[in-house]
């Protein structure tokens, strides 16, 4: 992973500092709420329903084993002893103080992470594979390209400023794990004869509007990558609207101008940029990728591919089939950690979790884990011949749950509980729809489904792309929850369609089920959700879904 | 490097050729045209593009750009792109909402002229530029 210098070091102590001053100034009343509202955002400092939330970034999801031992300490001496991951590859934390801030962000600092445009109208965190440099249908590994962009974009002083929020995903495999199409940029390295180079698609994004993005340029050269975001990234600074933040994202600007002069503005813009002193060489791509380089693996080869295949009721079979993954490398393989566990909020992790996820990725994972924007972690480098002790251990903190892409592996956002943006609560609807999923085999037999919940508009729970969606809205002061179904966030990428009426909150976990029976009485083999709903149609499952309900 | 303090951030006894903004339709000017509207301040309101007044650039010494709030992130765009795309290099002026906080960004865009709001230290504000010792990108020198 990404190896701090000297320079960086000491940049991050410098942003430290700037905060600690800045703190200093508000607390002594020195500096206005409103000023000091947009200073502490961009250093991942909101301020909640009940506490002030802390946003940490983890640059494109990788984390060490040491850095997961300074969150697990900075939890218990800061906050109360858990975290949560988020859809962005990030983690937070619900109740630090505002006066303990600077020496909270000074721990982590000392182990190179940060807190840095995790919020505010700037660029944010850049987002990728997990199974980045493992995956088995990569093109390119997209670590070096991401690191670059968080460099590149880590306080640019043109862009700190933006209409709203500015999210980027890269991802260099075949299948789209980053979600690009629902970013404000998405990248996706391709290569042909002529070498590599980048696709870049540009408007997409979920909240309010849901949009997919469009591909304006099918064959960017990588060493014009910086040059062409910053063009992009300055039309939508100058033209964005400003006047309303619901229509202020890049993706309302593009609709208005349309594909073709959204463009041709860019283009413009490009050409007082391209080939300029931002124009990458070959030797700094070859110095970012030095970072990335591939761990010391042993010579090893691949065991009895049976792994993969259910052959008996064994939970480590089951596991194995459900949560380990092919990798790169002959003998090893890429191992998915879920924390989506009964009892505890999707991807919350207590102190413990993460100095035992800390103590495995040294001892299976050349110390080393990655964070998913499923709000799961993977231990990328894993020796196949260990999965059985692996799965033994993760056992022992209840980390070894076989779901995986199941329907129990929801994604979603804190909520109610927490952000004081949401309409309503996500967390226990989260745990209602478990509660009707404990037959683990009859998960299993239900096979892949992604369910969403967002407890309001901005959509952090990716509601639009879920196969099943679950936005909450507030009705007169009540919880109610609005389904839409057939979302899809991969390289297919579609948002679902809304069912009908919304739901109260004692209704909502029934209705869940009664999709998902639909999809199983009516699925031919080997068809997924989406595949049976647009086959049926959209009527079939909505009958089914509403049936008995109080209108 | 020019810093001047008044009132609210707005010049008091600014005396501008001509000013423009986004409403104003983008025009050419033939030489006779050009040489007669020479001017040499021009005060930009942030919603203007420059393709509109380019013309302007030849003779313009000093440009004001307006900096309604301090979360409007559009004249550093401009001041970007009057030194890189117009290589312009006479006097840029911010004023406005302009703060302390802003100053070094600001700089970094190619603003070298700062009309500081009033109740903003001038010091602190000095203090900013050059705060990081290192940066991620080029600066844009002015």
């Amino acid at each position: 992973m990404y190896q701090y210098n000297d320079d960086d070091q000491q940049f991050l102590q410098q942003r430290c500092d700037q905060f600690r001053e800045q703190t200093r100034q508000f607390l002594a009343g020195d500096l206005t709420a409103e000023e000091f509202q947009q200073l502490r955002l961009r250093n991942g400092l909101y301020i909640q329903r009940l506490a002030p939330m802390l946003r940490i970034a983890i640059p494109y999801g990788e984390v060490s084993a040491k850095q997961l031992r300074a969150l697990a300490a900075i939890t218990r001496d800061f906050d109360k002893g858990y975290a949560h991951f988020t859809t962005r590859q990030n983690i937070q934390l619900n109740w630090p103080k505002i006066e303990a801030m600077p020496d909270l962000l000074g721990r982590l600092a000392e182990v190179n992470m940060h807190a840095i445009q995790t919020s505010g109208s700037c660029i944010r965190n850049i987002t990728s594979d997990q199974f980045a440099g493992v995956a088995t249908d990569e093109i390119a590994d997209p670590r070096p390209w991401a690191e670059l962009l968080r460099q590149w974009s880590t306080l640019h002083p043109e862009f700190n400023w933006l209409p709203r929020k500015f999210k980027i995903a890269v991802t260099g495999a075949i299948s789209d794990r980053a979600a690009i199409a629902v970013h404000d940029i998405g990248l996706r390295l391709q290569s042909d004869d002529a070498g590599l180079y980048f696709e870049v698609w540009v408007g997409g994004g979920l909240g309010r509007t849901p949009l997919i993005g469009v591909c304006i340029n099918t064959r960017l050269e990588p060493k014009h990558l910086i040059t062409y975001l910053t063009a992009i990234l300055r039309v939508y600074n100058q033209l964005g609207r400003r006047d309303n933040k619901y229509k202020a994202r890049i993706k309302i600007l593009v609709k208005a101008m349309g594909k073709l002069d959204f463009q041709t503005a860019v283009n413009n813009a490009w050409q007082a940029l391209k080939d300029g002193p931002e124009t990458i060489n070959e030797d700094s791509i070859a110095r970012f990728a030095a970072h990335f380089s591939r761990p010391n693996y042993l010579a090893l080869t691949d065991q009895a591919p049976s792994r993969s295949v259910i052959t008996t009721d064994q939970p480590f079979d089951r596991w194995c089939a459900q949560n380990v993954l092919a990798h790169q490398q002959p003998g090893y393989a890429a191992v998915h950690i879920s924390l989506k566990r009964t009892g505890i909020a999707p991807g919350d992790v207590s102190d413990r979790d993460l100095e035992a996820l800390a103590d495995l990725a040294d001892r299976y994972s050349f110390g080393e884990a990655r964070v998913t924007h499923e709000q799961n972690l993977v231990l990328a480098d894993v020796e196949q011949t260990k999965l059985p002790e692996l799965y033994k251990a993760l056992g022992k903190h209840n980390l070894d749950r076989a779901n995986r892409g199941l329907a129990t592996d929801m994604i979603c956002c804190p909520g109610g509980d927490y952000c004081s943006l949401a309409n309503a609560k996500s967390i226990p609807v989260a745990a209602a729809i478990e509660e009707t999923f404990q037959d683990a085999e009859a998960e299993h037999h239900l096979g892949a489904l992604s369910i969403n919940i967002s407890g309001c508009m901005n959509a952090c729970g990716h509601h639009h792309v879920g196969n099943i969606g679950i936005l909450g809205v507030d009705k007169k002061g009540e919880e109610f929850y609005q389904l839409s179904i057939g979302g899809e966030p991969g390289e297919d990428a579609r948002i679902g369609r809304i069912l009908g009426p919304s739901v109260a909150r004692a209704e909502i976990h029934w209705v869940v089920q009664r999709l998902t029976q639909c999809y199983q009485q009516h699925r031919l083999t080997e068809e997924a959700f989406n595949q049976t709903l647009d086959r049926v149609g959209i009527e079939v499952f909505k009958s089914a879904a509403y049936e008995g309900l109080a209108s | 490097m020019k810093l001047i303090t008044t009132v609210n951030g707005y010049p008091e006894q600014q005396e501008i050729d001509l000013i423009w903004s986004g409403y104003d339709e983008p025009h050419r000017l033939d030489d006779a045209e050009q040489r007669s509207s020479a001017v040499s301040s021009l005060q930009i309101e942030p919603d203007a593009l420059p393709d509109a007044f380019q013309h302007h650039l030849i003779t313009a010494r000093l440009i004001l750009l307006h900096l309604p709030a301090f979360t409007d992130g559009r004249p550093y765009s401009l001041a970007a792109m009057l030194r890189q795309h117009y290589r312009y290099e006479g006097e840029i002026r911010v004023y406005g909402d302009v703060r302390a906080a802003q100053l070094d960004h600001l700089h970094r865009c190619g603003i070298n002229s700062f009309v500081l709001k009033e109740d903003q230290d001038a010091a602190s504000a000095l203090g900013q530029i050059g705060y990081f010792s290192k940066w991620y990108q080029p600066n844009i020198s002015a």
